[in-house]
């Protein structure tokens, strides 16, 4: 058991630092969340699924409330839903339903949105997410459906235009056949990136990923301790040699150069593409109508 | 032939440690006799019980009385070994070599390093040919040196071509060859090297308190090794000259050996029989420089467990980490 003991000595000295430390950030996270995860803002209705173009079932509304509710007191920023079969480029009187004056009025909605009912996790206007997804003539030639992503607060600061278009990637992956998995991606998402654990119940490696990670090392000792080797060589090509002096001399060393080719070619360079940098925060950003700090950005279906 | 105490008559044998014959019976020195009745390698001369030898066996410890005896037609004549290097390290000392060499090794069967079974630990010596040769290395070939530049917004290549000639002469002494059927030859080429400064003319006292045997095959037969090793040196040596090319392509390139001399040695081994789950593990043990050959008994639920031990730890300690920085 000494033997034991000693050949992992440095192991358990990790393991014991490790657990104090976990011990350490287990009590201090006990007493602070204690004193935390109280909303700030109470002015900003209980509601956060409004299902106006109706695409998805009561029950299905429910679980969305249910998660989103379970993600806010995580991450402490606001999740609203809203989704409309209505022309925005009507509502805000704009004539031609071009791609530019389609952002604007999806941006000015989802802020508007976000804005007028005082959302906000910390404070009216605070933390928080907007996921507006228009549904409106969706197939036709004059379609506005597509969905807008409004930031505000500490989502704005972290969101960036490269994360914001990866929501959207989730949202539109799923929106054909299923919007609630659509939007229950979208709180994913958020909750991925604020800190929450949606994505991977708590852990950044996930449990399978400790696992593998473990087992690999300990396969590897495994197999390489139930070898043993038998030896090493320990003669080198001068050991039986002769040492009196005028042995191994080169009679003949010639390296004569007999010929010489150059060629050349052209070098390609690659050049970097656009695209939006995924970190940063603050993708998408401007003021809306009443003001408020906001970022976004939105695509078309 | 036997070597008997003087003053006891006890059987008289060479001790590494003291460096000179010893009767651990009356514990005195230089007190040996060489007793030569007519003999052959049926019996003991000491006891007259009944020893099991082989054909090759040239010395060893008669099972009743535990006398060493050297069998004189076995080293004499032909078999007269030309050198041999004598045993610098004793039992005991290649006791606690093992226990020093292996002592970090907690896989090992508990009993391997015990008294009980390190005693069974004998003392051998090996015959082996020791072989001189006179070499010439040839290579003749075609040799590249690639360099590249940038300019501009082309990549230049220069490939240089070289005719490469080397022709090398160099003697090699001593290449060291066990003639023993029952040695491995890679466990005995394992162990090389041994120091020449301590090879001695044979005498038969450096044989008492050991086994030997005889060599088994002539020289003539046992050659190929000693020029396959000869060659592969000079070869090797050629090649380490021509360096700095990036690619070699040789139309000549081989090794002329001539023998000159082949002398017959006997040098010391000892070796520990270790029996584990039915399989026999047997450490070879260089005499004179003490190098250690042999592959180690593993315990595998040993292995398992410690293995299981690494899994336990460090999939706990990923599971604190993710907790302390991501939950």
């Amino acid at each position: 058991m000494k033997e034991y003991f000693k050949y992992f000595r440095v192991l358990y000295i990790i393991f014991a630092v490790m657990l104090v430390i976990t011990c350490l950030v287990g009590g201090m996270r006990f007493f602070a969340s204690r004193n935390s995860g109280v909303r700030g803002n109470d002015e900003c209705p209980k509601e956060r699924v409004y299902d106006y173009a109706d695409v998805l079932t009561d029950a299905e509304e429910e679980k969305l409330r249910k998660k989103i509710e379970k993600t806010e007191a995580e991450i402490e920023c606001d999740l609203v839903i809203v989704t409309i079969n209505m022309s925005v480029l009507d509502y805000y009187g704009f004539t031609s339903n071009t791609d530019e004056n389609w952002e604007d009025a999806m941006m000015n909605y989802a802020d508007d949105f976000y804005d007028q009912n005082l959302y906000g996790y910390d404070k009216v206007h605070g933390d928080g997410a907007l996921l507006l997804d228009n549904w409106y003539k969706e197939g036709t030639d004059d379609s506005e459906a597509g969905s807008w992503l409004s930031t505000c607060g500490e989502v704005y600061e972290t969101y960036s235009m490269g994360m914001i278009d990866d929501l959207l990637d989730d949202v539109y992956d799923r929106v054909d056949y299923s919007p609630y998995m659509a939007y229950e991606a979208y709180i994913d998402h958020i909750s991925l990136y604020m800190g929450g654990s949606a994505y991977s119940g708590g852990m950044i490696i996930p449990f399978g990923g400790c696992l593998i990670i473990s087992l690999i090392p300990a396969i590897i000792f495994v197999v390489t301790h139930l070898k043993s080797k038998e030896g090493k060589k320990t003669t080198t090509q001068n050991t039986y040699m002769d040492t009196t002096e005028g042995n191994a001399v080169f009679k003949v060393r010639k390296d004569d150069l007999i010929d010489k080719r150059v060629t050349s070619v052209r070098i390609q360079t690659s050049s970097s593409g656009g695209g939006s940098s995924r970190s940063g925060g603050r993708g998408g950003s401007h003021r809306s109508s009443g003001g408020v700090r906001h970022g976004g950005g939105g695509r078309r279906r | 032939m036997i070597f008997k105490c003087k003053n006891c008559d006890g059987n008289v044998v060479y001790s590494p440690e003291k460096n000179g014959m010893y009767c651990p019976y009356c514990e005195s020195m230089e007190s040996e006799e060489k007793k030569l009745p007519e003999q052959g390698t049926a019996t003991c001369l000491n006891c007259g019980g009944e020893l099991h030898v082989n054909d090759y066996t040239s010395a060893t410890q008669c099972p009743y009385c535990s006398s060493y005896i050297i069998f004189d037609e076995r080293v004499s004549g032909e078999y007269t070994p030309h050198l041999i290097m004598p045993f610098k390290f004793g039992k005991e000392t290649v006791k606690k070599m093992l226990r020093e060499k292996f002592k970090k090794s907690v896989f090992a069967p508990s009993d391997f390093f015990s008294d009980a079974k390190l005693d069974s630990m004998e003392g051998m010596y090996v015959p082996f040919w020791l072989y001189d040769f006179d070499a010439t290395g040839h290579y003749d070939g075609e040799c590249t040196k690639v360099r590249s530049w940038v300019a501009g917004d082309r990549r230049y290549t220069e490939t240089s071509i070289f005719h490469v000639v080397r022709e090398m002469d160099v003697s090699f002494e001593k290449i060291p060859v066990d003639a023993s059927d029952a040695m491995p030859d890679s466990t005995m080429d394992l162990m090389e090297p041994y120091h020449y400064k301590a090879l001695e003319a044979f005498k038969a006292e450096y044989m008492s308190g050991f086994f030997a045997e005889k060599y088994n095959q002539t020289a003539d037969i046992m050659e190929g090794r000693a020029k396959n090793k000869a060659a592969a040196d000079t070869s090797a040596m050629v090649h380490a000259s021509i360096s700095g090319y990036a690619t070699k392509r040789a139309t000549v390139d081989g090794v002329h050996l001539t023998r000159t001399d082949a002398n017959y040695a006997l040098f010391p081994v000892w070796i520990y029989n270790y029996k584990y789950n039915g399989e026999d593990f047997r450490f070879h043990i260089n005499g004179q420089t003490g190098k250690i050959v042999g592959k180690l008994p593993i315990v595998p639920k040993k292995v398992i467990g410690y293995g299981a031990t690494v899994f336990g730890l460090l999939f706990s300690i990923l599971l604190m980490l993710n907790y302390i920085f991501f939950f």
